[in-house]
This record gives C-alpha cells, structure tokens and sequence, in this order.
C-alpha cells in the first residue's frame, strides 16, 4: 500500500500543486460575496465597498488564481519534474510556481485597479457582469487567444544544477505565467465581475481546463458560445427586473 | 475479397521499375498527378489542398493564382495542416490520408482511363538485396513520360542527383525500431516506443516513436527540398510512395510478432479521445476515422495487402528496445503494473549550436537518487536497467540535415573510426516549423530520444564506461545549405531500472 503511494506521488509530481489547489477552493467559498450572486442583483445596486483596494482584495485574488490557476499548470509542472534531478525536482516545481503565480499577483493588481477605476464611474455590477461575459466570449475566438494558449503548451530546457537550475524554472515559471494570462485574462473578469461567485469561478475554470486539454478550436467556440449566452441571459433577466 | 469488395496490392516501386521503369502503375500515377494539379485550390481531391491537409505555409507553398484563392479561413483551419507527428497517432492519421488520397489518384486513373484497380506502390529504400534501393526510381527523375509530355512525378526541389541519388544513408533507413516490442512507449526521458507517446492531437510533438525517427524523418531530411518540411512534403510525389512505405513497416512490426506487437487497445487512441480526424474522398465528400476503423488494412474500409511484409530484419528474438510493455503483469498476474519511472541523471546546462563539422559535448552525470537507483550504468551486475539520451527541445531553420549520434568518440578521431559508438539518428524534419510559435503548436522544437543502452553496456564492459560523465557527438550527414542552422536545447541521460 505504501509502496503504491509512493508510486502515485512520484509519478505525479503536481499533487502538492493541485492539493494547494484544493485547499484554496476551500477558502473561496468564505470570500464569494452571496449578495452579488446573480439572483439578488438588481440594476440599480452599486458596488460601493470596492471603490477603494483593500489588503482582503489582495487576498482574495490570491486565493482565487491559486485555486483556478495552478490545476491548469499540471502538465507543464509534470514537466519540469521530470526534467529535473531526482532530488531536486520539487524544489525545481516550487520555483516554477513561485514565479508563475507572481505573474498572476501582478496581472490582478492591474486587473482589481481597473474594476475599481471602472465601478468608481458608478457603473454597477448588473452592467459590468455582461460586459466581460461578452469580452470573454470574444477572445476565446481570437487568434491571440489561440497563440497564448500554444505558449501554455510549450516547454523549454532546464540547467540540471546550481542556481541557473533555479533561475531556468523560474524563468519558465514567468514565461508560463504571462503566457497564461494572455490566454485567461478575460475569462478571470468574470468573476471579478460578479464578486468572486463561486459558480462563475467553478464555469470559468471548466473552460479554462477544456481549452487547456483540447488543441482544436472546437471547446473555444462552444466556450463563446456559453458565455455569449450567459451575457443575454444576464441581459434579459436585467430587462424582465426593469 | 473481403466484404464484397476487391482487395487491392500496394506493390514495391523498384519490383514495378524492373518490369518497366514506366510501369503502368507510375505511368498513370505522372498522368494523374498532372491532372490534380490542375485542380482548383478549393477543390478538396486536387494537389495543392491534398498537400495542405498535411501542413500549409503561405512563404512556402505555391501562392494562389488569379481566380483561384485558397480555401476559407474556417475551411483551412479545419482540415489543413492536421499531420500528426510526435504522437502515437502518427501511423493511423498518415494510413487515413494515405488512403483518402489513394482513392482520388485511383478515381482519377479511371476518369482518364486507366485501370480500374490502380493502388500506391511504396519505396522500400531499407531492401538490402536491392543496390538501387535507396535511389529515387527513374520515373521520377526523367523530365519526361515516353510519349514525350512533362513528367509530374519529377520535382525540382529535391537535393538528388541525375542517378537519382538523394544521399539516403544506410544508417537513414535503418530498421532496429522494429524491435521494439512497445507501440506507445511512456516518453518522459525514455523512448516513445514504435508508434510513439501516447499525446491528444499532435501537430508536431515531443515523443515520435522509433518509426517515425527512422526511416520516416531521416528519409524525408535526406531527400530534402519539399520533402524536407511539413509544409511542402506533400508536394513532392514520392511522399505519397515514402509514406505507404511507413504504412507498411506498421504491418511488418505487427507481424513480426502478432502476440507481443500490439496496437494501443486503450479508447483514447482507438477512439482518438478529444479529437477529430476529417478528410475529403475521391468525390470531395467528408469523411470522418478513427483509428480503430484503419487498424486492419485487408478488411472494410482498407481492403489493402502490401506485397511484401517479410521480417527484413535477420532471424533473431526481438530485443526489447523502448521498454518492456507499457504496462507488465505484476507477480500474480492480475493487475497491470505502469512502466518504471524513467529519472534524469545529467543534462547539459546550455544550449548546443551544431557546427558544420563535429559537434561534442560532454555530459556530466550524477548517481542516481530515485528510482533508478538500482541502475547504475557503471555496474553491469546490477539489476537490468536502460540507458537513454534525450535531445531536447532541437530548433532550427532552413534547410537543415539529419546528424549521426555517437558516444564517447576518442577526442581527435573520427566518427568515421567507431561506428561502433553510434548510438542513433537525429532527423531534423519539421524543425523550421516546430520552432515557430506563430505555428500550430510550434515553439518547442523537437524532441527526440535514442536507447543508448546496447552501446553503453558495451562499453562499461569493456571497462570504458565514466559514470560521471559521457560525451555525445553529433556529425551532420550532408554539409548544411547556407542559412540553415540547427542547436540542441539540451542534452540529457536518463536511467531506467527494468
């Protein structure tokens, strides 16, 4: 039994990244905000409460791109597993990650400053909400869309010792990562859009993993599709509340 | 016959040369050709959308005429540049076009009214008892047919002489990948088997299987030209006539030994899970396989036998090249056990640009800690355990050539001294494109891995062995063209107990 497990971690170096993962979906459920959820909204509420950054903002961002992100690494942390020395290989993982989560950190101050800069015009959640679906929905079928997900997949030499072994995963962390958000970014407005709505990060990140695992274009388009067609649902029950 | 429908013979190119070098099969194969050719971009049975089903490139592949545009966006980017490589979808994607296209040539052959049974014949360029086997057949160099009209099965771009001769070296035809007892072999640091690593779709992956190394890429870098790119190798008749080889070695390696050489029997490939593999028919209808539908040429659909599918290989047990199996049967025989983990004991630290001379670096190498422990090289009493170099992440442009591999060559000697110390080729076909992120999965470059196992365990034998470090050596087959450059994003060892 032990001698199985053994063999389950070894060959499958990300658990520790899924696991955090895991444990990060955990805390989500304590940072959604229930009162944006879909059915309380009404078109005239305002998200005041995020006018100005705050430190849980930071927090929560974390706690969502490690959540949503980091299962969409696995391959590529398989990677660099089995690129490494034996007894480096999850020092090799923890700088990759490192460096690829960092890349999201930065990518959230931008993207949380640009919703609060937008919600400060008084624009509420009701209008925002169909606006990233709809942009969302556009970029999974742009060429863009489609050469960051490529560099999603790519791999690269790692130096096997020392500090370049290091410094060569967190290079591949870094190109990872902003690759990633290229591909992602529009997607994550979403639930940035809908205060961190536990079903809008479970919808976003199944099509984020379907794009992921798939290398034609056939989960993009039924993706726009979705989300086309969220934003007219959104769109019509706003109509139907006045 | 096989369900009510005429089976027919792919026959050996150079066996039809000798009866006639314009044998009616290559005759009506020219007429044929010519009559694609004058097809519309659009039409799906004609030669250039044929070529671009394959890959396309708009810097590459001839530019569309007035009046006749190239197929629409959404068209191109559902059934153009769908070859499968470094994948164990390799054999069954290139059998479906294969045989798509083989039935828009037959149809073609009827309308002008040839024979009603027309097949592809294939080159078998590894037939030691043919001294012509590695030359291109006559009929597709002489500029003309017999009635004096263009010759279509002759392209310029080949790098080939007035013989014929396209440079093929024995060691580019070399069939020891029939060896190996593995289909989809494991990838991650050893070898991807016969068919190669079990991948999705796979436009240019890391993990050909031995085939598709040698003779597949090796053929296609030394007849170069059009044949020397994704791109462009559907352009050049004799593809079609290398890949019904391929198709045939597929046959042979399953014959060879039908209780251990097996297809995948798992639902992603049989199936080809999460992707789909659509083509065009003789009367530009879609069709739709699966791997599992062409699994077996003599039954429905196929109905196809080759002449000759003979062990070429001398009499002997098969070797375990890849590995065991890829899954083996644990003490009671019940659970399937995976494949041992494969562990990297040394790489190199930086990039290898090749010279066009020798390149030689030295690897260093480290014990093993995990769990190839038990598989120290330098110790030949040890438990059995495999040895394999991995050639990363190879990236290129141009025309570039395929490299011999040694090990540990005396530093100031030649190659040319120790053939004993080669360990494997390197082809470099699809390198431009696999280096080009702006194409379909692009950027990686290519990746391939050799059992170095027969050659290490010779010399720790011999008492030649370093276990702290080995040298590799790369010797380009032909001089590189000007602009074409080839480097090696590392090279790696890796041990794996058995």
């Amino acid at each position: 039994m032990i001698a199985h497990c053994r063999d389950f971690f070894a060959r499958n170096p990300q658990w520790w990244a899924l696991l955090l993962s895991a444990c990060a979906w955990i805390t989500l459920p304590a940072i959604a905000h229930p009162a944006h959820e879909m059915s309380s909204m009404s078109g005239s509420e305002h998200v005041s409460h995020a006018l100005t950054p705050r430190w849980s903002d930071a927090f929560n961002w974390i706690a969502m791109t490690t959540a949503m992100m980091l299962p969409l690494t696995a391959s590529s942390v398989q990677t660099v597993a089995i690129r490494s020395l034996w007894n480096r290989r999850h020092r090799a993982i923890a700088f990759f990650l490192l460096a690829y989560v960092t890349c999201w950190v930065i990518a959230g101050l931008f993207l949380n400053a640009a919703f609060r800069a937008t919600l400060h015009t008084a624009v509420s959640t009701i209008v925002l909400l169909p606006i990233t679906l709809g942009i969302a929905a556009v970029w999974e079928l742009t060429s863009l869309k489609e050469l960051a997900l490529r560099r999603c997949h790519r791999t690269e030499p790692l130096a096997p010792v020392g500090w370049r072994a290091d410094w060569s995963c967190i290079r591949f962390g870094f190109r990872q990562g902003s690759a990633c958000i290229v591909s992602c970014w529009a997607l994550m407005l979403v639930p940035l859009a809908i205060q961190h709505s536990l079903a809008s990060m479970a919808g976003v990140e199944l099509i984020a993993l379907t794009g992921r695992c798939r290398a034609d274009r056939k989960p993009h388009m039924i993706a726009a599709g979705l989300l086309a067609g969220a934003m007219l649902a959104v769109l019509v029950k706003v109509r139907a509340q006045g | 016959m096989a369900n009510g429908l005429a089976v027919r013979q792919r026959r050996d190119v150079w066996r039809l040369t000798a009866i006639d070098p314009w044998h009616p099969t290559l005759l009506w194969y020219s007429k044929a050709v010519q009559v694609m050719q004058t097809r519309r971009y659009t039409d799906p049975t004609g030669w250039l959308y044929q070529a671009g089903i394959h890959d396309y490139a708009s810097q590459v592949t001839p530019p569309p005429k007035p009046g006749d545009p190239l197929p629409s966006s959404s068209e191109q980017k559902r059934f153009w540049r769908r070859c499968q490589h470094g994948s164990w979808f390799f054999l069954p994607w290139h059998r479906m076009y294969l045989f798509d296209f083989e039935r828009i040539v037959a149809a073609a052959v009827t309308a002008l009214g040839g024979p009603a049974d027309w097949s592809l014949p294939y080159w078998n360029y590894s037939d030691v008892a043919n001294p012509n086997g590695r030359l291109l057949p006559p009929a597709f160099i002489e500029p003309n047919l017999p009635d004096g009209t263009p010759n279509s099965l002759r392209v310029e771009k080949r790098d080939y002489t007035a013989t014929g001769n396209v440079d093929v070296s024995a060691a580019d035809v070399d069939l020891s990948c029939l060896e190996d007892t593995v289909f989809a072999g494991a990838g991650n640091g050893a070898t991807g088997g016969f068919g190669g690593q079990i991948t999705g779709f796979s436009h240019n992956g890391s993990g050909p299987g031995g085939l598709e190394r040698t003779p597949h890429g090796t053929v296609h870098g030394s007849v170069g030209g059009f044949m020397g790119r994704f791109e462009t190798a559907g352009l050049d008749p004799i593809f079609w006539l290398h890949h019904a080889n391929i198709d045939r070695l597929w046959e042979v390696w399953r014959q060879r030994s039908p209780l251990t050489h097996t297809d995948p029997s798992e639902a992603a490939w049989l199936n080809a899970t999460g992707t789909t593999f659509e083509f065009h028919d003789e009367n530009g209808t879609i069709v739709q396989w699966l791997p599992r539908q062409v699994a077996t040429t003599t039954a429905s659909p196929l109905n196809y036998t080759y002449e000759d599918v003979s062990d070429p290989l001398p009499a002997k047990v098969a070797a375990v090249s890849g590995g065991i199996a890829i899954t083996m049967k644990n003490a009671s025989g019940s659970t399937p056990m995976p494949m041992p983990l494969a562990e990297l004991v040394g790489a190199t630290g930086a990039p290898l640009p090749m010279r066009p001379e020798i390149t030689t670096v030295e690897v260093p190498l480290r014990a093993p800690s995990g769990p190839a422990r038990i598989a120290d090289a330098l110790d030949v009493t040890r438990p059995a355990r495999r040895v394999f170099l991995n050639l990363e992440n190879i990236t290129g442009q141009g025309d570039p050539t395929n490299y011999s591999v040694y090990l540990n060559i005396p530093p100031g000697q030649s190659p040319a001294q120790h053939e004993e110390l080669f360990v494997g080729s390197m082809p470099t076909f699809g390198v431009t494109e696999a280096s080009n992120i702006q194409h379909p999965h692009g950027g990686s470059g290519l990746t391939h891995v050799l059992d170095i196992t027969a050659v290490v365990d010779r010399l720790a034998a011999q008492g030649d062995w370093d276990a702290g470090k080995v040298r590799v050596s790369f010797l380009p087959r032909k001089p590189l063209k000007p602009g074409a450059q080839v480097q090696v994003g590392r090279v790696s060892v890796y041990y794996r107990s058995e």
